[in-house]
């Protein structure tokens, strides 16, 4: 038996063992700090719920604490994160006591809470850079919703350059507009708000900005048009950009503002313009109707009786398309008919040059979650859609779960006893006996000098196949196929060659006796793994249908539980769509009214049109009666004057 | 006369004060019922995990790869693969969003897999940009040891001293 061949078989079976021994359960629990940042992972990609499971529930580090408060409060858990902010605040100091502050602020402001959050923003000393604008925007339109404009504004009065000053003072120019007779306060706030957010380029790479630039010369542009300063209002409105959602209306007040100024040609190249834009957008039905004013202003009749008409026409597919979609909302509630594949996807507009950049169901959509309460009752929706996807999937995964655990149950003993047998204790003691022979011959080959025993692989297999080569020498030499002369010399060549082995297995002997011992180590030390990868099967397998019964206990349990939410949340989905569908038919019944009463007047304008044009032709038409009568009138008293004159001639004659 | 008017009155304001009211605490019910959903739905989920992890991936074949990335240097991460013992565990191509998490200090679970007790060698490999358009593509081997306990590896994209460009390194968690 060769000792260096025999040691990695056995080696190899007690790997191979291993792999298939660890069954064992047992919870395992993610160090801390490794859970938080794994938390912090997904709060940065807006994945709050996944981050809330992540979270340490031991973790007691401040920082931590902080982002849990974050990832709650992100997350509409707002009392949760209130309640941890709050020892925070209490019982910290420095950036971290700061930044909790400006969150509790932040937080009671959502709520609505603006005194709460004002107290709160008090307590804020050493803030990070980083969030100061953020904090003194918030301050600000805490002390605004408070109407205190004066405070606000000295509070804006530091902030720095940032998207966030261009929204503070943008809020501020609302205020002081609502508050002033004079617009001069509003205006200059929202230059100001321009200047600090650095959005002077409507070309600006940032979409955000880019919005935010064409609102505030928008809100502008209307101010100046209020306080007929027509144009200031056309140098702010060339400002906003055609690309963005502020353009069509931007569109209608530029050609208002023309149109105020007496220029309606120009009015309608601008509201030509925004004849591109679906209904639904705010001046669109508003830049129709003004269309066909300022053609009858500039006298051309008949185009003025044309857009009139075309007005009213799409006044009344509009009015239509929106019976469609008030209809189906009725029908089938607003979640289903506006949040899900409805057939209210198929509905189109058909815009003669249409710029549309979305289909009539988002367009409404959009409307509706343009009003704060319905947009937080879509957030709201949109969670527990998240929710019940979340509970549905664990329900599915469950009831594998439940399936897999119960078969194991069934079959586990079985299975326990066919592995006992072939890979029980009687395997180890196999394996230690053989192990204990290679050592035995081992220690016999160093008594004996054996080098051949311990030599290499390579060694041994060249050692056989000379031993081989020896052996079919001998078959010839019987065989007397060669002459003696050949037969010794191949019998010298062999001598020869088993020497140059056993020299070269003499030169590495001592090599390979450490090889061999270290592999001994090696496989004593495998062997041990093996028996203890045994002895704790032999656990599992005794505790085995035990704990995949207890395992499945659970399983059960949980599913209940899951199932039992699964039901709440679905109920709440269900009390959640009510809410939506009446407000959204609110909304949409009054957006109804409105293009309806835009036809209306579209109607009642042409028929004025045709009622002046008519009394036109009445007066032209008498006009030209009372010239006709008068000329016949005047020809009448020339003949009757004419025939005065002959009468009296003969007369003449006669005397 | 005067007594009917001021009955109906007193009754319509009545209506309109408990319509509001209910109307109000339905709203408010929605609103509260949507808090107690969450909070229930995190703590099963915490649950739910924990039993996932009994069932699927016990402690002591537990084996769990997160990846963390501390470059000072510009480098966009591309892909990473994972291998364990040679066999491939995980690929994964990264997001503009997983980037930005990751850089503001953010670690990705990669994998979560069952490995036996014992020595065990894990692979990596990591694609991406570095500065002046470089691309990189680096890959190291790490051996480790697993016991009875889960196992959990954090891989770091980091800078290289002597090199000047990212590189692997492990941290073995307890």
């Amino acid at each position: 038996m060769r000792i260096s061949r025999h040691l990695p078989v056995i080696l190899c079976f007690t790997l191979a063992f291993a792999y298939t021994s660890a069954t064992r359960a047992a919870v395992s629990s993610v160090p801390d700090d490794l859970a938080i940042r794994a938390a912090l992972y997904d709060f940065h990609q807006g994945n709050y719920l996944s981050a809330l499971i992540t979270y340490p529930e031991s973790d007691a580090s401040a920082d931590a604490q902080l982002l849990r408060a974050q990832t709650l409060a992100q997350f509409g858990l707002l009392d949760s994160a209130k309640k941890i902010l709050e020892t925070l605040v209490r019982d910290h100091g420095g950036k971290l006591r700061a930044e909790a502050a400006f969150e509790l602020g932040r937080i009671d402001y959502r709520m609505g809470r603006y005194g709460d959050a004002i107290d709160a923003f008090k307590r804020i000393n050493g803030l990070d850079k980083r969030l100061l604008p953020i904090y003194r925007r918030y301050n600000a339109a805490a002390m605004l919703a408070q109407g205190d404009l004066t405070e606000a504004a000295k509070v804006l009065s530091k902030i720095e350059d940032s998207v966030w000053a261009g929204y503070a003072y943008q809020n501020l120019a609302y205020e002081y507009y609502k508050k002033d007779s004079d617009p001069s306060r509003a205006l200059i706030s929202m230059r100001v708000a321009e200047a600090l957010s650095g959005v002077t380029s409507k070309d600006s790479p940032d979409a955000e900005v880019r919005e935010l630039n064409s609102r505030i010369h928008l809100a502008a542009g209307q101010m100046s048009i209020d306080s007929l300063d027509y144009e200031k209002a056309i140098t702010f409105l060339n400002k906003v950009s055609v690309d963005g959602a502020s353009a069509p209306q931007a569109l209608y007040l530029h050609g208002l503002a023309h149109a105020k100024a007496g220029r309606f040609r120009q009015a309608i190249q601008s509201w030509y313009r925004v004849k591109k834009y679906p209904l639904i957008e705010d001046g669109v039905a508003d830049a129709f109707m003004g269309l066909a004013f300022a053609f009858d202003k500039e006298g051309y009749t008949s185009k003025s009786i044309r857009s009139y008409l075309e007005a009213i026409s799409v006044l009344d597919k509009e009015v239509r398309t929106l019976d469609t979609v008030i209809s189906t909302v009725n029908e089938i509630g607003a979640v289903s008919a506006l949040l899900r594949e409805s057939s209210l996807d198929r509905l189109e507009w058909f815009l003669a040059d249409s710029i549309a950049t979305n289909t009539p169901k988002v367009s409404y959509l959009i409307y509706l979650i343009s009003d704060p309460d319905l947009l937080q009752q879509v957030e709201r929706i949109a969670e527990i859609d998240v929710m019940i996807d979340n509970l549905s999937i664990w329900q599915h995964d469950l009831s594998v779960f439940e399936s897999m655990l119960a078969s194991r149950v069934t079959g586990f003993k079985r299975g326990a006893k066919s592995a006992q047998s072939k890979i029980g204790a009687a395997q180890v003691v196999r394996l230690k006996q053989r192990r204990d022979n290679l050592l035995a011959e081992l220690t016999q080959a160093e008594a004996e000098n054996n080098f051949i025993s311990v030599a290499s692989g390579e060694l041994q297999s060249q050692f056989d196949r000379a031993n081989t080569l020896a052996s079919r020498v001998d078959v010839i030499k019987n065989a007397k196929a060669v002459s003696a002369q050949d037969r010794d010399h191949l019998t010298e060549k062999i001598r020869i060659l088993n020497g140059i082995l056993v020299w070269d297995a003499k030169e590495q002997y001592e090599q390979n006796l450490q090889s061999l011992r270290r592999e001994f180590f090696e496989v004593d030390k495998e062997i041990e793994r093996y028996e203890a990868n045994l002895n704790s099967f032999a656990t599992v397998v005794s505790g085995g249908p035990d704990r995949f019964e207890s395992l499945l206990g659970s399983t059960e349990d949980k599913k209940k539980q899951n199932a039992a939410v699964l039901t709440k949340a679905k109920q709440l989905l269900a009390d959640a769509d009510k809410e939506f569908t009446a407000a959204s038919l609110t909304m949409l019944t009054a957006k109804r009214n409105q293009l309806n009463n835009r036809n209306e007047t579209a109607q009642q304008a042409l028929a004025h049109l045709y009622e002046r044009l008519a009394m036109q032709q009445y007066e032209l038409a008498e006009r030209q009666r009372k010239i006709e009568e008068e000329k016949r009138l005047a020809e009448e008293q020339a003949r009757l004057k004419l025939q005065g004159k002959k009468a009296a001639q003969p007369a003449k004659g006669a005397l | 006369m005067t007594n009917l008017f001021r009955s109906v009155f007193l009754a319509f304001i009545a209506v309109s004060f408990f319509t509001t009211v209910s109307v109000a605490a339905e709203k408010g019910s929605i609103q509260s019922r949507t808090t107690q959903l969450k909070e229930e739905v995190i703590q099963l989920n915490r649950d739910l995990f924990e039993l996932e992890e009994s069932i699927l991936h016990p402690a002591n074949t537990q084996v769990a790869v997160f990846l963390s990335v501390n470059t000072k240097e510009t480098f966009i991460l591309d892909s990473v693969e994972i291998k364990i013992d040679g066999r491939i565990a995980t690929t994964y191509l990264y997001r503009e969003s997983e980037l930005k998490a990751l850089a503001k200090g953010g670690v990705q679970r990669l994998y979560i897999g069952n490995i036996s007790t014992g020595p065990h060698k894990i692979s990596a490999v990591f694609n991406g940009q570095g500065s002046n358009d470089r691309y990189f593509r680096r890959d190291k081997t790490f051996s480790f040891e697993k016991t009875d306990k889960s196992k959990f590896i954090e891989l770091t994209i980091g800078d290289s001293r002597k090199l000047n460009e990212p590189e692997f390194s492990l941290k073995e968690w307890q």
